[in-house]
């Protein structure tokens, strides 16, 4: 059964995604012809796939194709969770810029161009960046600037640079401009002191008044100097200088010391509690998991550890942060750190609301861990433990969840400025709400602590 | 190179100094993009001429002491744009 294009693959006329019998591929259309055989042909796609800076393809028949005009029909290689650069964290942002530069730089020594430089053709597979969107490349004009300038400008270099010399939060700007951050309102936002910063005074503030100084003309006027080669190189080791150079080392943060503070756990508590997490995941045997509210990817590590591939959530930039540069310093491939906020999560964005996937229909996974969670979604964001459960439901088919009383610490803390309105929030009241949806495999008290953790199992209609 | 960072301030600011218009409808922020990489064309393409060359002369003389790949070849913080 066929469906026409995907949802978010419509803009490019080369090609677009589909899906056939749930499997997904790639159809390259005749305007493409030239630029696909040159792909192949001058070794470029030979070079980015064995360097895991392409995604890799396989090619199918062509009369899979979903409409005449096809050229060739591939069979991408399937990316386990699709995320965006919204929920990236500093770090998987500025690898993924550079992972961009890299490739295009690898792609003029092959004769071939970029056309875009956004940040949704960059996924993580397997911990590392790599490019999606295959049919992005051309055969090089010579003379002509780079095409995909401006969308690399406003998809990485501004918010990197709003992340590193205003707040970090400004991440989240991507969400609202899907292609990318303005420069003009980049410019507007970043500190005075950027315009002395060489590199940013020229491809943000500079290059910010250009596009408005020409936003009324027609046609683009004869260059009088061409632009060679060594100024495309130029240009492209310019923003790759710009980019390493923008850092961010986090503050400390409320979550951050967590796990060392002490106060919710003794050590043999958190032994044990990591005991259980490694029982119950072996019992449920899940192919996913999500690990809700992860911190710095503790309990994610546990799952990852026996190879199951984990993406680990958490509202805190800094904890995710602190966990992607964990999984580049010791190579972890079974781990996806990203930024969400359960109370907000990511929604569907773009044309019709159907370019970029919610939360939810990224799901389910197979596991949810939500440990140390709940009492901050019931207690802290008001959200009643029936709605809770039905979250849940739809999340995952199994959950691994802690419940935290209220005469536990944390709890007490959370209660110490707000009226106590959860007359239900007691292990029965909870066991009660979430008994619908979920039946309790295995029950266990956390030692020395007033905590239990619990294994669920969706029931099914 | 040293001789540089006055002149990338100078065509930075002077670029700057343009008056900016306001934004509308029928923005079209692709040939701004087009023309300013023409614009700073010359000036990109040779200081990549500059730092090839100097890459050169560190790994030739790198090569000269007989140390594998010194230490200064890639990694010194290089002047900027």
């Amino acid at each position: 059964m066929i469906a026409g294009p995907a949802p978010g693959s419509f803009r490019d006329p080369s090609g677009f995604l589909f899906y056939r019998d749930g499997v997904l591929y790639r159809q390259v259309n005749g305007y493409y012809r030239e630029h696909y055989d040159h792909l192949v042909s001058s070794g470029l796609y030979r070079a980015l796939a064995d360097t895991r800076l392409l995604i890799p393809h396989e090619e199918a028949d062509v009369s899979l194709a979903a409409t005449p005009d096809a050229y060739r029909v591939l069979r991408p290689e399937m990316i386990a969770f699709v995320s965006y650069p919204y929920e990236w964290s500093f770090s998987q942002l500025k690898d993924a810029a550079l992972t961009t530069l890299e490739i295009q730089k690898v792609a003029l020594d092959h004769g071939m161009s970029l056309r875009d430089a956004s940040a949704f053709n960059i996924q993580f597979r397997r911990g590392r960046p790599v490019l999606i969107d295959t049919l992005s490349f051309e055969k090089l004009v010579e003379g002509r600037p780079w095409v995909a300038y401006r969308q690399f400008c406003q998809h990485f270099l501004a918010p990197l640079a709003l992340m590193t010399y205003r707040d970090v939060r400004l991440g989240q700007l991507s969400r609202i401009h899907i292609d990318g951050v303005p420069l003009e309102l980049a410019g507007t936002l970043l500190p005075r002191r950027t315009r002395l910063r060489p590199s940013l005074a020229l491809h943000i503030h500079a290059h910010a008044r250009s596009q408005q100084k020409h936003a009324d003309d027609a046609a683009a006027p004869r260059p009088r100097t061409r632009f060679t080669l060594q100024a495309f190189r130029g240009l492209i080791e310019s923003l790759e200088s710009a980019v390493r150079r923008l850092t961010w080392e986090p503050e400390r943060s409320t979550w951050i010391g967590y796990y060392q503070e002490g106060d919710s756990y003794t050590a043999e508590g958190l032994e044990h509690k990591k005991e259980l997490v490694d029982k119950f995941l072996a019992e449920a045997g899940p192919k996913v998991v999500w690990d809700l509210g992860g911190n710095v990817g503790l309990y994610a590590r546990i799952a990852a550890r026996s190879g199951i591939p984990t993406v680990c959530f958490d509202v805190d930039p800094v904890c995710v942060e602190m966990n992607y540069r964990e999984t580049v310093a010791k190579g972890e491939t079974d781990v996806l750190p990203l930024v969400l906020d359960l109370t907000n999560p990511s929604p569907a964005l773009g044309w019709e609301g159907r370019e970029r996937m919610s939360l939810a229909e990224r799901g389910p996974a197979d596991l949810a861990l939500a440990l140390a969670l709940i009492h901050h979604l019931v207690i802290g964001n008001n959200v009643p433990l029936g709605r809770l459960a039905e979250f849940f439901r739809d999340v995952c088919r199994w959950l691994v969840v802690e419940f935290v009383p209220k005469s536990d610490p944390k709890v007490r803390v959370l209660l110490a400025t707000r009226e106590d309105i959860f007359p239900d929030y007691t292990r029965e009241g909870f066991e009660r709400a979430f008994g619908s949806s979920f039946a309790v495999e295995r029950r266990e008290e956390i030692r020395n602590s007033d905590r239990t953790l619990y294994l669920m199992r969706r029931r099914e209609p | 190179m040293k001789s540089r960072g006055p002149w990338i301030l100078l065509l930075a600011l002077s670029v700057l100094l343009i008056e900016a218009r306001p934004a509308h409808a029928y923005i079209d922020p692709g040939t701004g993009s087009y023309i300013f990489q023409v614009l700073i064309a010359g000036f990109v393409g040779a200081a990549f001429a500059v730092r090839v060359f100097w890459r050169r002369i560190r790994a030739f003389f790198g090569r000269l002491r007989g140390r594998a790949g010194s230490l200064e070849a890639e990694e010194l913080p290089e002047k900027d744009a």
